[in-house]
């Protein structure tokens, strides 16, 4: 019974996160490809994301209150909430992006920060990994996510240097910086969201809070 | 709690002192009766008639006139009884009427056997017209023994689950069925062993028959209802009351004592083997 | 909106003086699983009792109200009892089969009711021993005494004793208080795949057990209902202020 309702809220929260993944992916994407109506598109499947992060929330909170799960169980449920709320953040995130991407459509400022491309590969590659890891409760996978995002924070480090030279040399084009390093920003986000998603199946399949580098103790 | 003790003690010493004290008597009665029965004992002692004035022979008709009465009475009071209890526990109402019969069945199952001995010749020889016989017997026995196996039928009955009977008519069953069905079977045994155990009863009694069934003597068997017969207890009664050869005719009373004591035991041993079985296999 | 399958509508009960049920007005919907929960001697058996009429059988009963299966009024004056009682399956508390051959505790109600053939009824008594998960277990010895089954074999033979009718409902009075918890979670189970083709209506003490078995639940509290939701609502957020303290335990 109790394993019905784990599978269903499992498969609720991968189909929500394939979405936030294609919604992250697209959104930075776009930079690049210079698509049209991004944002409305983004916009929509963030609608989508939010309706299913509401069926998700109340959906935990039922299986809780009417099974009462122990251990394993419950742990797998109150990750899956916490993810699920994540997940909705996540999306928040590319809508973000979206809407930077859209005033820097075209713009050669972009190809003067190739560190960014580096940095949208990172972060899409621990968030897909974290998700990965979560379906298959991988915890060497998990752990490579927590590590990777040292390297996404140290890209933001260096951007956010490049960007201030870049800004004293040309002011004039303050507004457009500024955008990439809104991007920049949120890109650091979803590595920050992708490293709790990670830190949540390790929790989950083995029990062990690693949060806040505790496992050091 | 040392007083608690104290008490315990004594009270089951006060039991075991009882039981001990009656029981030599059991011994010395039933070994009297064993020394001084046991050597008349024979086949023939048990397939002859009485001959020579009571001095010799059997008793081959008392033994027959007994099973005959018992089988008889026991015949008119289980059916009554049975249906009896039955009415009582599952439709008997107003419940004041159910009151006032089990005080009447109550009264009736300690009423001094003579009495009923005397309403037998009363109602069933004299104002019936049954005249003494063996129908008249087994009618005043069967009132004898309708008590015991109401009083034991009802608490047969009462043995069963509520569970059972709930589950029946939960079923769809209807009050008969349920009775039919349920009830009986699964309270049968126990009211059979009750059975069995008025039937060591009737078989014992002089004092019901006395005046309503047994002869003194007679050297054929009964060919119907409306003859006398012969019963063991009478015919012990009659052999040290009105015996004229007291030399020859009190060792035949003791042969025939032991008979009817020997019968009696095994009638109950049946049915105390009956319920034992019963108690181990059953599981609710 | 359905219309529900059994509906009590200003249900009262008074066992001679004393007023039991107090107005109650309940709707049970079929293929569902309905729980009744709240405190000991709220009523909830009592209410159950009163949707096959077994209440009959206390002396010095009163029921006003109505009580309709599938529109019918149950408590009509020509209503035949029995038929109820055969639409209206009963599972007790304590498992109570007959100190009969596990065939003839199935076949009970087939045999009373009569007009069915000897294969028919072997038949049917395959049909509900499988619908109660128990024929794998006991196909082997039909004829041997339903008192040797373990306590939960014994309820799953109470279960199909009353499959065997061929409900339209089945009422469970707390089925598994007398069970231990592997019994238990197996009759859990089996009301979950029960209710494809019976309504069950399952009084309870487990609170747990609604929770996890039960589409809608109503709850009890001194004769009254108090509540009556989906389970799922009523688990997280309950609208009255006795069914939250009873949910979390603070009485009861």
């Amino acid at each position: 019974m109790l394993q019905d309702k784990i599978l269903e809220l499992k498969r609720l929260l991968m189909s929500e996160a394939s979405l936030v993944e294609k919604m992250v992916s697209l959104s930075i994407d776009g930079l690049y490809s210079g698509a049209r109506n991004l944002l409305a598109e983004i916009l929509d499947w963030e609608a989508q994301v939010n309706s299913i992060e509401l069926d998700l929330d109340t959906k935990c909170t039922a299986a809780i209150a009417l099974y009462q799960p122990e251990a394993k169980d419950l742990r797998v449920i109150l990750m899956i909430y916490r993810i699920n709320n994540d997940l909705e953040r996540l999306g928040d995130q590319a809508v973000n992006i979206a809407e930077s991407v859209e005033h820097l459509i075209g713009n050669p400022a972009v190809g003067e920060l190739p560190e960014l491309v580096e940095m949208k590969k990172s972060a899409l590659a621990m968030l897909k990994n974290s998700l990965d890891a979560f379906a298959k409760e991988d915890v060497e996978q998990s752990r490579a996510v927590c590590d990777a995002d040292n390297q996404v924070d140290e890209l933001n480090r260096r951007i956010y240097l490049h960007l201030v030279e870049l800004l004293k040399a040309s002011p004039e084009l303050a507004e457009r910086y500024l955008h990439l390093l809104r991007i920049a920003k949120n890109l650091e986000r979803i590595g920050d969201l992708s490293t709790n998603i990670a830190e949540n199946t390790i929790y989950l399949a083995v029990g062990r809070v690693i949060k806040h580098h505790s496992d050091d103790m | 709690m040392n007083r608690r003790k104290t008490w315990n003690a004594l009270g089951t010493g006060i039991l075991s002192a009882t039981l001990l004290a009656t029981f030599p008597f059991l011994l010395i009665f039933l070994a009297q009766m064993f020394y001084k029965g046991f050597a008349v004992l024979s086949p023939e002692f048990l397939l002859s008639a009485p001959r020579e004035a009571m001095t010799a022979g059997g008793i081959f008709p008392a033994l027959i006139g007994t099973f005959l009465l018992t089988a008889l009475s026991i015949l008119i009071a289980l059916p009554l009884g049975i249906l009896t209890a039955i009415w009582m526990n599952n439709y008997g109402k107003p419940v004041w009427l159910i009151r006032i019969l089990r005080i009447a069945i109550n009264t009736l199952a300690g009423t001094p056997s003579i009495i009923f001995g005397l309403f037998g010749m009363a109602a069933f020889v004299n104002i019936m017209g049954l005249d003494v016989s063996l129908l008249a017997g087994g009618l005043t026995l069967a009132i004898l023994a309708l008590p015991v196996i109401i009083n034991n039928t009802e608490e047969a009955l009462r043995t069963v689950p509520a569970d059972f009977r709930d589950a029946s008519l939960a079923l769809g069953a209807t009050t008969r069925q349920t009775i039919s069905r349920v009830l009986l079977p699964t309270a049968l045994p126990n009211i059979l062993t009750g059975a069995i155990i008025s039937v060591g009863r009737v078989a014992g009694e002089t004092a019901p028959i006395m005046f309503t069934a047994a002869t003194f003597y007679s050297r054929r068997l009964p060919g119907s209802l409306s003859d006398e017969v012969m019963a063991l207890p009478y015919h012990i009664y009659a052999l040290m009351t009105e015996g004229t050869h007291p030399d020859e005719q009190v060792p035949i009373a003791y042969g025939t004592a032991l008979v009817l004591l020997l019968l009696v035991l095994l009638v109950s041993a049946v049915a105390i083997f009956i319920r034992y079985s019963i108690r181990r296999k059953r599981q609710w | 909106m359905v219309t529900p399958q059994i509906q009590t509508s200003q249900l009262n009960l008074w066992f001679g003086k004393n007023h039991v049920l107090h107005d109650v007005s309940i709707p049970i919907h079929a293929h569902q699983v309905t729980a009744m929960i709240g405190p000991s001697g709220c009523g909830k058996s009592t209410l159950l009792r009163c949707f096959n009429r077994m209440n009959d059988l206390i002396p010095d009963t009163r029921i006003e109200g109505q009580v309709t299966l599938g529109g019918m009024d149950i408590y009509a004056p020509k209503t035949d009892v029995t038929s109820i009682r055969a639409r209206v399956g009963m599972v007790f508390q304590k498992p109570n089969p007959f100190p009969k051959s596990i065939f003839n505790n199935v076949a009970f109600g087939l045999q009373i009711k009569g007009g069915l053939t000897k294969p028919k009824i072997q038949e049917r008594v395959e049909e509900s021993l499988k619908a109660a998960w128990l024929w794998d277990e006991v196909k082997d010895r039909l004829k041997s005494s339903a008192m040797a089954l373990s306590g939960g074999q014994q309820q799953r033979l109470c279960i199909a004793r009353a499959l065997a009718n061929r409900p339209d409902v089945l009422l469970l009075d707390e089925p598994t208080s007398a069970l231990d918890p592997q019994s238990t979670a197996k009759i859990e189970e089996l009301c979950l795949e029960l209710k494809k083709s019976v309504t069950i209506l399952i009084v309870t003490h487990n609170v747990a057990q609604a929770g996890r078995i039960s589409d809608h639940t109503a709850f009890m509290y001194l004769g009254e209902l108090v509540e009556f939701d989906r389970t799922d609502k009523m688990f997280t957020v309950p609208a009255d202020k006795r069914t939250e303290a009873y949910l979390t335990g603070v009485f009861g």
